[in-house]
């Protein structure tokens, strides 16, 4: 009864609660008492999920559908959020008042409710509107550092471009609509079904109508034609927004795509395997060759985020099941890499702040393994996953696409996309060369000393998330198994 | 011609008469030079077009036409204009290039809508599209009224919290404090008694309150 959008209820009631406290004069005491709350409640969700997945599975009013796989991105949606509502807590210690603001909460958790409600859309009206839910809320959130330009340029920018990518869907949502009659996923997809089947011309209005409701997708995880935002973005924004743009918002992106591509879309694969594979090779190469001109770390990363993301469309592009699972699969480990990666860099300016010093460029980063040798580790195995490294867990992501392609046929491209990651793995291996053979520009520097709070806050997630990576290889099938078990 | 009179029923001439006021004040919002007319141009095709949707049995999208672009859009707009102090600029001042490009969109939504009309009987006939005026004895805006908070409950929901997402986002991007305002702390007030504000002397002649 009502138990699928549990989660979601208690978000936006919740995020009432909170809306009363922002009366209270010192902001910054309740935002402290907000971050541990909203932890609380987000910690006790997960131990909630997870201790029976198959309970919350159900459709609501044709609106929401809630599978394993959505309860699967919940749980790791829940998992990024509250790592990132520790380094929130981080931020409050830093003396960073930023997010100090009860406004803040209540605004993230519309941006969590937005984004479940996303993945389990049912129906493309349902999902237009979970996706503006969760667009606003992000603007709000990019936006949320006033004084700086550069901030409101990157606000501005998303704003801008995420608008269109949301008409373009809203125009292939009506194409779609024209010729079926109606919204729902599971009538779309029986209509389809008896269309194609069927020689008429009402075929092109459908691949139109499919390639413009994707084309507004992928917009969120910035495949090629829509890869303009990443880089700007995440110079601009606050670091924080950054994170959450990387982690939670892929997640939203990648699970909405395979929710449709098993659903309604399911009797178009032909078309959409070589969309797929056009736009993955493509992010791909331009992911890999532009990240190579850049010196901001933070421009970098939003051009790997590219390169990244493009892997994932080419497992997508290898069709089936098969596919679409590595791509899951995929999309954890490059979820769990990157959210500890982006633990650990905001460590390291908030304490580099400390000593006034600046973490932007690359060789802000010359001799960092001096001055703090065990982030420079954490951040060498991070890079080296990034870059797929065997041991680690980002060569196994990189691998299972590679057998995937393999199995379909298209060699050349799995060729393709290695030799234009091992450019990639130049850049990040260039990182590293930065932190443990050079010198430090100054050379009377200090070690930077252990801090228990700031251990709590940074370390403890980014150490969570390295033990992941590591530990991987031993049991790859754990995760493996999870993955086939929610697709069935 | 003559046969086109006698062929004008009352609605037939309604209709002739809104669309061509739409069609006037619509060339006239982007040929005028004053944009406080321009604007008011604007509200003249909005409240046509919901004329136009009256015809058409829709009366809850005609108010709707009214409440929100008439009542909210356009007076914004207006407040817009009024507060920029644009000066009336000539027309040929218009980049060419820009020209083009709007000549170019509007040849291509032209194009769109001719296939339209002449494809139009291959989507009429779907079913789902006309489900909800099914009802001819009923209202359509208690139609859409009954519809909108069963059927649609969720979707309707959603749409109320991104209003509020939207109410929310604007008052914290928008409310800053600013250094030396003087504002109102009302607890201050408050807490001011007679003892630390008031004070009671008999100063003597020459020297003041010291």
């Amino acid at each position: 009864m009502g138990a699928p959008i549990f989660a979601e209820v208690s978000f936006v009631i919740v995020a009432f609660v909170y809306l009363f406290l922002s009366f209270v004069r010192d902001q910054k005491r309740i935002a402290q008492l907000l971050s541990y709350i909203t932890l609380g409640i987000l910690v006790s969700l997960f131990l909630y999920f997870i201790g029976d997945l198959e309970r919350f599975i159900g459709n609501i009013g044709g609106f929401f559908n809630v599978t394993k796989l959505v309860m699967s991105s919940k749980l790791l949606i829940l998992f990024v959020s509250i790592v990132l509502l520790s380094l929130v807590g981080g931020t409050f210690f830093w003396k960073d008042y930023l997010f100090a603001r009860a406004e803040f909460f209540v605004i993230f958790l519309f941006m969590l409710a937005g984004s479940f409600l996303m993945i389990e859309a049912f129906d493309f009206l349902s999902l237009y509107l979970a996706m503006e839910l969760q667009a606003l809320s992000l603007y709000v959130l990019l936006a949320f550092k006033k004084d700086d330009p550069a901030a409101i340029e990157a606000a501005v920018k998303y704003f801008v471009l995420s608008s269109v990518a949301s008409g373009v869907f809203l125009y292939g949502v009506s194409f779609i609509y024209g010729v079926v009659g109606d919204t729902n996923f599971l009538l779309v997809y029986e209509a389809l079904n008896s269309i194609l089947s069927v020689e008429g011309s009402e075929k092109t209005i459908i691949y139109i109508g499919m390639a413009l409701v994707l084309s507004g997708l992928v917009f969120k995880i910035s495949l090629v034609p829509f890869h303009m935002w990443p880089p700007d973005i995440y110079q601009g924004a606050p670091i924080w927004v950054v994170t959450l743009l990387a982690t939670v918002s892929k997640i939203v992106g990648v699970t909405v795509i395979i929710n449709l591509l098993t659903g309604p879309f399911k009797a178009l694969s032909d078309q959409w395997e070589l969309f797929f594979l056009v736009l993955g090779l493509l992010s791909i190469a331009i992911g890999s060759l532009s990240a190579l001109a850049q010196n901001n770390l933070l421009r970098f990363l939003g051009f790997s985020t590219i390169a990244h993301m493009g892997f994932i469309s080419l497992s997508m592009a290898g069709g089936d099941y098969m596919g679409l699972e590595k791509a899951y699969v995929y999309l954890i480990i490059y979820v769990v890499m990157i959210l500890g990666f982006f633990s650990l860099l905001m460590e390291g300016k908030y304490r580099l702040k400390y000593i006034g010093k600046k973490l932007e460029n690359l060789d802000d980063f010359a001799g960092f393994s001096k001055i703090a040798p065990g982030m420079s580790f954490m951040l060498a195995l991070f890079l080296f996953s990034l870059a797929g490294i065997p041991p680690l867990a980002g060569f196994f992501a990189k691998l299972y696409v590679v057998i995937v392609l393999v199995r379909e046929n298209l060699t050349v491209y799995a060729v393709l996309a290695l030799l234009f990651s091992i450019l990639g793995a130049f850049y990040y291996l260039r990182l590293i060369k930065f932190m443990y053979f050079d010198e430090p520009k100054d050379k009377n520097f200090t070690c930077l000393e252990f801090d228990f709070k700031t251990f709590i806050f940074f370390r403890v997630p980014s150490l969570l998330c390295m033990l992941f990576i590591i530990f991987y290889a031993i049991w790859p099938n754990r995760l493996i198994n999870f993955v086939t078990f929610i697709f069935e | 011609m003559i046969e086109f009179f006698n062929s004008l029923s009352f609605s037939n001439c309604m209709f002739y008469m809104f669309s061509g006021v739409i069609i006037l004040s619509a060339v006239a919002v982007i040929s005028v030079r004053n944009p406080v007319y321009s604007v008011l141009f604007l509200i003249v095709t909005f409240i046509n077009a919901a004329g136009l949707f009256i015809l058409l049995g829709a009366e809850f999208i005609a108010f709707l036409m009214v409440i929100v672009y008439v009542g909210a859009v356009a007076v914004l707009f207006l407040f817009v204009v009024m507060m920029l102090n644009i000066r009336n600029r000539p027309l040929c001042t218009i980049n060419r290039q820009l020209k083009y490009t709007a000549i170019f969109i509007s040849g291509i939504v032209g194009i769109e809508i001719f296939f339209l009309t002449r494809n139009w009987g291959k989507f009429s006939g779907k079913e789902c599209i006309n489900r909800v005026v099914e009802n001819e004895t009923v209202s359509n805006t208690e139609m859409i009224g009954q519809v909108l908070y069963t059927e649609y409950f969720y979707p309707f929901q959603i749409a109320g919290l991104i209003l509020f997402v939207a109410m929310i986002g604007s008052i914290v991007l928008t409310l800053r404090k600013r250094a030396g305002v003087r504002r109102q702390v009302t607890s201050k007030q408050l807490y001011r008694t007679k003892e630390n504000s008031l004070i009671l002397t008999s100063p003597k002649i020459g020297e003041g309150v010291q």
